[in-house]
């Protein structure tokens, strides 16, 4: 029992020391694979957010390094370390803000469906009962579970395997980021894969922060409301998706 | 009591009591301790996840043993001292090209060996799905099958080898003195007693296996390992979802070890 | 006894280790059916290797090995049919240890001679009650003494109603106070005419039951005879010299 009570008061400890560290630089928590809003270039994570972040932290005046690890981890990551911030294309939701705080919203990317041409889906009720491949975690896979039931969804590591198994046609369907979707569709550039006319209302991106550090949020909130007002985020759309996204206002 | 007032569960209540805690952040280690115990197993019977996840393990480690079980013994006895250096000279044409045939699968089983232990399970689950099967639709179920099966009976095959090994030269010679063909001793008195030397190395494997299959939550396929990633993926719980999986890895590994030493408890008191 | 050979082998070589190693030289005999042979000689004389070619447990480099007209060395021969034939005992007895000492005795005559397992159980039992171990028939090898093995290692090798036994030193491993128990076997079934080849340094077993006994060293036949003559009268010098050795 006494052992017992030891080691609950360890983790205890061990839980409540990451509360405490206290250090200036920011750890930026991401999944690089996600094209354009942040992926692996020779060795430097480059992409959209990125860009942001770093004009951010010039405004906010802080340093950061990035933490790169699977999408599904990375809310978990800011959850439990105050100075963990997430930056991965992360849509704001209702129950990721149970576990951490959001920033200001800054861009809304879109869901795209990706199906073989052909496919016959026109409405979001055709993809009923298919099998739709997403990223496990990602507001994808929440909107498809929506549609074609949890069991039906086929969530992978990234959104890249989910679009190969599409292009052995073993799964139906794929509901991923419009930027993303279109980034993997032009380097793929496989014919028989197509982006479908269905409209799938999709959530804002926010950086995700940790719900003890209000201080971090007030200085990420007041950057990027002064880069809107620079019109920063119309070049940044420019750059990456050569304009057609809605930027933040 | 006009229906409208739904009984509400013990969990339920304790959940509604610690909201106003979780608002403001003020949770002390227990209430923190039965907020991850809710959100991550009890609330939208997220409990029923993790067993079917243990049954997809269950299924794909079960039918896995078996092909490495069965492929495994047919390498090891190919991989034998007398199958690779086999020989019918004189025996005809047809008895040559047998051998010939045999001397070659021998070859072939020591390359096979090593290439499955020489690669990362990992790999070759993904070449597998992306590869062999990359545009066949089948239940990704025989996939993870078809690939720790064979990934696992390049084990099995070295732990059958080494307990045929270990049984006395004086066995086979018995049996063949009896007149019985080689076929027939290998199967009725060499392999008897190879399996029970080999029964605890055999259950190691059948350990290792059963947790290798979590690899399988790669290529989308809901097992235990992958069904704790999909709570996590709702709830955000840092490790609650693992602990639970961890906890019901560990049942049925204890189960397996429990059964396997009754069974070697068995065999001990038989013979020897 | 008849004069039928059982038999023949003529110019038998062995060599182990890539020819480095050479246990038989050319050796030459006939056995006859229903004769005792015993085999004598120092270790590594050959004697063991010479059974062991008999049945093929060993595969002679040279020479041939007929055995009731057939060529068993051929290749294109069925050496397994043979080898019911010739019933084998061992040195360190080789019971089936995961068996029951009945499935011992049952297993070969139920998969070769397609017996019935009430067929094969009788057999057995008569046997078992020969040699007295009837009550055993359900115990496992590990449950015996090493002389009762070596008994049950002899019956089940009668399971197959061979024609001619082969011994290889069935007596070496046992402890002294066994050894006679086994003897008695063997004797009572050289008695009954079964042709018989026997390894062994019972020089008292070879003197009594032996029909011929064969002296080998450095893998040839050195010397042949009846009992008396070579234990009374060796004409050669290595005989004499074995003899004086084990018989102090």
């Amino acid at each position: 029992m006494k052992k017992f009570l030891a080691m609950i008061l360890a983790m205890a400890m061990m839980l409540g020391c990451t509360a405490a560290l206290a250090d200036e630089t920011i750890i930026v928590a991401t999944n690089p694979e996600y094209p354009p809003f942040e992926y692996v270039e020779g060795d430097a994570i480059v992409g959209y957010d990125v860009d942001m972040f770093d004009a951010i932290a010039k405004k906010a005046g802080f340093e950061y390094e990035f933490l790169p690890m699977d999408f599904d981890a990375v809310v978990n990551a800011v959850a439990t370390n105050p100075n963990t911030v997430g930056l991965s294309g992360i849509s704001i939701t209702d129950e990721r803000k149970l576990s951490v705080n959001f920033s200001l919203p800054y861009v809304n990317a879109g869901l795209v469906v990706i199906a073989k041409t052909g496919s016959g889906f026109t409405t979001v009720d055709d993809l009923k009962g298919k099998i739709i491949g997403v990223q496990l975690g990602t507001t994808s896979d929440f909107k498809a579970e929506e549609i074609t039931g949890m069991e039906n969804v086929a969530q992978y590591k990234t959104f890249l395997n989910a679009v190969m198994e599409l292009q052995g046609n073993k799964i139906d369907a794929v509901i991923i980021d419009e930027p993303v979707g279109l980034a993997i569709l032009a380097s793929l550039n496989d014919p028989t894969l197509e982006i479908l006319d269905i409209e799938i209302l999709a959530d804002w991106y926010g950086i995700a922060i940790n719900k003890d550090n209000a201080e971090l949020q007030q200085k990420i909130d007041d950057a990027i409301t002064e880069l809107q007002n620079e019109g920063y985020f119309d070049q940044l759309a420019q750059k990456y998706f050569g304009g057609g996204e809605e930027a933040a206002e | 009591m006009n229906g409208a007032v739904e009984s509400i569960s013990i969990f339920e209540q304790w959940w509604q009591n610690i909201q106003p805690g979780i608002q403001a952040n003020t949770l002390n280690f227990w209430e923190n301790l039965y907020k991850e115990i809710y959100m991550n197993i009890i609330q939208g019977d997220r409990w029923l996840q993790y067993l079917k996840g243990l049954g997809v393990t269950l299924e794909v480690s079960f039918f896995a043993i078996l092909v490495g079980l069965a492929l495994g013994t047919i390498l090891a006895i190919l991989r034998l001292p007398q199958v690779q250096g086999i020989s019918c000279k004189g025996k005809g044409f047809w008895a040559n090209l047998g051998a010939i045939v045999v001397r070659a699968l021998s070859k072939f089983a020591g390359f096979y060996i090593n290439l499955m232990r020489g690669t990362p399970l990992l790999l070759q689950v993904l070449i597998i799905n992306f590869g062999i099967f990359g545009t066949v639709r089948i239940d990704k179920v025989i996939i993870g099958v078809i690939a720790c099966g064979l990934n696992s009976a390049a084990y099995v095959a070295e732990i059958v080898r080494g307990g045929i090994m270990s049984v006395e030269k004086g066995q086979t010679e018995a049996g063949r003195s009896l007149g019985l063909s080689s076929l027939r001793t290998m199967i009725y008195i060499i392999l008897p007693q190879a399996a029970k030397s080999a029964l605890p190395s055999m259950c190691n494997e059948f350990i290792s296996l059963i947790k290798e299959t979590s690899i399988l939550s790669y290529i989308a396929l809901t097992e235990l390992t992958k069904a704790g990633d999909y709570i996590r993926s709702r709830t955000f719980s840092a490790f609650t979802p693992y602990i639970v999986s961890g906890l019901l890895y560990l049942s049925v590994v204890l189960t397996l070890t429990w059964l396997i030493g009754k069974l070697e408890r068995r065999l001990r008191n038989s013979d020897h | 006894m008849t004069t039928d050979t059982i038999i023949s082998v003529k110019g038998l070589e062995k060599h182990f280790d890539e020819g480095k190693l050479k246990a038989l030289r050319g050796v030459t005999t006939d056995i006859k059916r229903g004769e005792v042979v015993v085999v004598i000689g120092p270790s590594g004389s050959g004697k063991s290797t010479f059974l062991r070619c008999l049945n093929l447990l060993e595969v002679p480099n040279k020479g041939t090995v007929t055995v009731e007209g057939v060529d068993i060395t051929n290749p294109r021969v069925n050496i397994n049919k043979h080898r019911e034939k010739m019933g084998m005992v061992f040195q360190h007895f080789n019971l089936f240890p995961h068996m029951t000492i009945l499935k011992n005795m049952t297993l070969a005559p139920m998969k070769l001679l397609k017996k019935s397992k009430a067929e094969a159980e009788e057999k057995a039992m008569t046997l078992l009650r020969r040699v007295g171990l009837a009550d055993r028939s359900n115990a496992y090898p590990s449950q015996l003494s090493g002389g009762q093995k070596q008994r049950i290692a002899i019956v089940r090798a009668l399971c197959m109603e061979p024609q001619v036994m082969l011994f290889d030193e069935p007596t070496s491993a046992l402890d002294p106070e066994m050894v006679g128990e086994v003897l008695d076997v063997m004797k009572q079934l050289a008695m009954e005419g079964m042709t018989m080849i026997v390894v062994t340094h019972e020089m008292g077993f070879a003197r009594e039951v032996a029909d011929r006994v064969i002296f080998m060293d450095e893998g040839h036949i050195i010397e042949e005879g009846t009992p008396a003559e070579i234990f009374e009268n060796p004409q050669q010098q290595r005989t004499q010299d074995f003899l004086r050795k084990v018989l102090v």
